[in-house]
This record gives C-alpha cells, structure tokens and sequence, in this order.
C-alpha cells in the first residue's frame, strides 16, 4: 500500500478500566486479583434502546456502546461502512448456542442464541442500529485480527477518501475457555496482583477482554485524535532480527527511533512470549516507555488497546503514571507514538501515530 | 391439567424470561394485552422465539405458520390454545 495520512476521528473503548469515559485517562486503575480481567461496563441504556438492548449479548452491549462513543455527534448513515475483528468471536454466545444444540439434540434451536453465537453479529447490529448500509466486514484472524481490519478499512478508504469508515474489535474473556487455554500455559495460575503482573516472576499473563471502535478518515477533522499509519505485521518474528524490522519500518514511515516520544509496548508479562518485544524496548531505551496488558490483560484484539492509549497520549499529551514503566520523562508536546504489540510472540505489530 | 388462568400466569412469566421483557413490560400486562404491535412491541424474531418456547413447553407444534399468527395474539389466545392442543 502506498503510504497515505490516516486519521482518528472519534474512539469509544470499553475495558477492564472506566475507559468509556470520555474524561477519564487510567488516573484510578482497577488492581485484579485474579487471572482473568474483565470490562467495566457503563449504564447500557445510556446507549442502547431498551427494546434493543434485551436481545443483546454481553460482549454484544459492550460493542455497540464502544462504536456509540465514537460515532457520537456525527451522521454514521453517511459512513462509507464498518469493519470489524475478533479472534474468537463472541465466546459465551457460541458457548450456549453449541450446549443448546447438543442438549437438545438440534431441535427447537432459538434465534437470538444463533445471532448472538455467529463471528460477524457486531458488524451487521452496528450497521443495522446506525443504518450504515456500505460496506459491511468482519476479520476473524486470531491475533492478527484487529491490524487485518484496519488495513482493510484504509483500503476502503483510499477508494472513498471523502468519507469516514467506522473499525472495530472485540473479544471476551470467557471461563470455559480458559480451563483449556491453561493447560497451555498461556495463563497465569496463581492469584496476584494485575498491577504487579510485571514484578511476577511465574510464566504466563493475564485473560483480559475488550470492545473498541475508531473513526476514521483520510482528512483531519475538528474531532481529530491524531494520525495513524499503516500497520504493519511481523509473523514469526522469532526467525527475524526484530530491530531490524522495527527500523525499515520507521525508514518507511520516514523517521527513525530517535524521533520516537513514546513507546506503547504489548509485553505481557510471559517471558517466553515477550522475547521480542522485550529486544524492542531494549532498543528505544531513552524513549518513554508505556505498558498496558496489566490494566487490560492479553487478547487477540489488544492491538486496539494500545491503539487507545497510543492516540489518548496524543490527545491529552499527558503519560498517565499507571502506564510507565521507565524514568525517561516524556517529550513536550508528546508528537509520536509508536505501538509495538504482540499477541503470544507469535506475531509483532507496529504501528506509529502521530499528531 | 392447569386452568386457563394459570396458563395465562405461567405464560406471562415465560414470555417475560425468555424475550428478556423484564424492563419492559408495563404493569397491566394481562391476558388481553397484544403481544404484537402497539402492545408488547414484539416482533418477528419473537414471533419464533414463541414458536419455540410452545414446542419445548407444551409439546405443541405449528404445522402452518398461519395458525400461529392466529394463536400469538394476547395471552387469553395463546392459553385457548394451549388448553385446546396440550397433549
């Protein structure tokens, strides 16, 4: 993709912190003392109609309320379409459609368990609910999900770059889920602090969930955030030198480390999966150096977190002190943010956001 | 076999758990209430949720989907036909 300017718009996240207030930035966080994190919700009916709202799954709410927020004050009808990411889909829904299906064994099966258990449900209620009647995708591609969406919604955008796109992600920290995940290891075990997730020595991170929603253009608007580039994604990154991908990446977006202000790293607090995006770290050791997986915990569609907390910093050029993990104080104003995210160390994610 | 008023009572309290009515259904949801339209404001979706929930609780199958419309009209209807059809 040729290189283009890329815009936030609006953001509405809703998270394991009171991220769905528009005044609120990570002041107070939420300390969990359990592996897995889950989102705070707002007072639904603030958002949704209640006609609506009781057809409507959990992770289902909490979508809907995030592109709310970010569509708010504008006409979404006259958006070019929606977009959105799951690794997993809307896990408790699929749950209690399959045991319905097997408890009674494929009859009398009901609607709203199909809809609510099915990968694209929040694309098609977004589009509904607003009347966004373009274009209409959902990207299910485990941890790379979110970044694919993304590059799909500037896609669309490069054809229409007069109007905006609305892109989103979502996913669910779900318990039957995680019995299994932890036979991997992939978890945490042991009870303890999320704030401390990074002082703990065992191996494994923390089950988190999140419902986000950007809007975005290909020109600044009076509501605009900041700007976004391309992202860009490294799989595998364990057979690559990742610096050395990290800096072609910066050479592409025409700048280098030392123009970084502030770093948004993925690690997660797993050892084994945070090899690489600890070598990054490493190499902008004079940047300030942001983490969030212990206000959030990991999920496929993290990426979307870190997008949040990349453009709020931006936004409000304040680092809040839950987020930083060095002493290096932040530049005034804070002009570029670099995101570097993983999810398992299985793939890495760049992308820069600048004002 | 249950009388017709404690269908209708019984069938209140499935429709309101099973549609997730709980916030809205207004006081005087009696048996004459319409459950379509200006009354509950259910709609399609419903209409097979009503379908389903007949089937499982009553043993009760629509063999034509017009006999249903006829039958989804109030609560004092559906309980008729309960009554009527129950195995």
């Amino acid at each position: 993709m040729e290189s283009k300017s890329f815009y936030i718009n609006g953001i509405g996240l809703v998270s394991p912190q009171q991220t769905f207030d528009e005044h609120y930035f990570l002041e107070d966080v939420v300390d969990y003392q359990h592996t897995v994190l889950s989102c705070i919700t707002p007072d639904f009916k603030q958002y949704i109609k209640p006609i609506q709202l009781r057809r409507l799954s959990r992770i289902q709410r909490m979508g809907l309320t995030a592109a709310a927020i970010a569509v708010k004050g504008t006409q979404p009808d006259l958006m070019l379409g929606v977009v959105t990411a799951t690794g997993e889909g809307s896990s408790a829904g699929k749950g209690a459609f399959i045991s319905e299906v097997l408890l009674q064994e494929e009859k009398q099966i009901t609607p709203t368990g199909f809809v609510q258990s099915s990968y694209n449900n929040l694309a098609g209620l977004v589009a509904m609910t607003y009347r966004m009647m373009g274009y209409n995708n959902n990207f299910v591609s485990g941890g790379v999900a979110f970044e694919t969406a993304l590059q799909d919604a500037m896609l669309q955008l490069i054809g229409s770059p007069s109007q905006e796109i609305l892109v989103g992600s979502y996913d669910e920290s779900h318990l039957p889920h995680l019995e299994l995940d932890n036979r991997t290891g992939h978890y945490k075990r042991e009870e303890g602090s999320s704030l401390l997730l990074f002082s703990r020595l065992t191996s494994g991170t923390l089950w988190g969930e999140g419902a986000c929603f950007f809007r975005l253009s290909m020109q600044a608007t009076e509501t605009t955030w900041c700007s976004l580039g391309e992202p860009l994604v490294v799989y595998r990154p364990e057979t690559l030198d990742i610096v050395d991908e990290l800096n072609s990446f910066l050479v592409d977006n025409e700048t280098d480390i030392s123009s970084i202000d502030v770093l948004v790293s993925g690690a997660s607090g797993d050892a084994n999966a945070d090899k690489q995006i600890l070598q990054i770290e490493h190499a902008l050791a004079s940047v300030t150096l942001c983490r969030f997986k212990h206000l959030c915990g990991e999920y496929f569609t993290s990426t979307s977190f870190a997008v949040w907390l990349a453009a709020s910093l931006l936004k409000r050029n304040k680092v809040p002190a839950s987020t930083c993990f060095n002493s290096v104080r932040p530049a005034h104003p804070i002009k570029k943010v670099l995101v570097a995210n993983h999810y398992r160390g299985r793939s890495v994610t760049f992308i820069l956001l600048k004002i | 076999m249950k009388s017709k008023e404690e269908l209708v009572h019984e069938l209140k309290g499935l429709i309101i758990e099973k549609l997730n009515l709980q916030d809205l259904v207004p006081a005087n949801f009696d048996g004459e209430v319409p459950i379509f339209g200006e009354g509950l404001g259910l709609d399609s979706i419903d209409a097979i949720e009503l379908v389903v929930l007949f089937e499982k609780n009553y043993g009760i199958k629509f063999q034509d989907p017009k006999d249903a419309r006829k039958v989804f009209v109030n609560l004092n209807t559906m309980a008729d036909y309960i009554l009527e059809h129950q195995k």
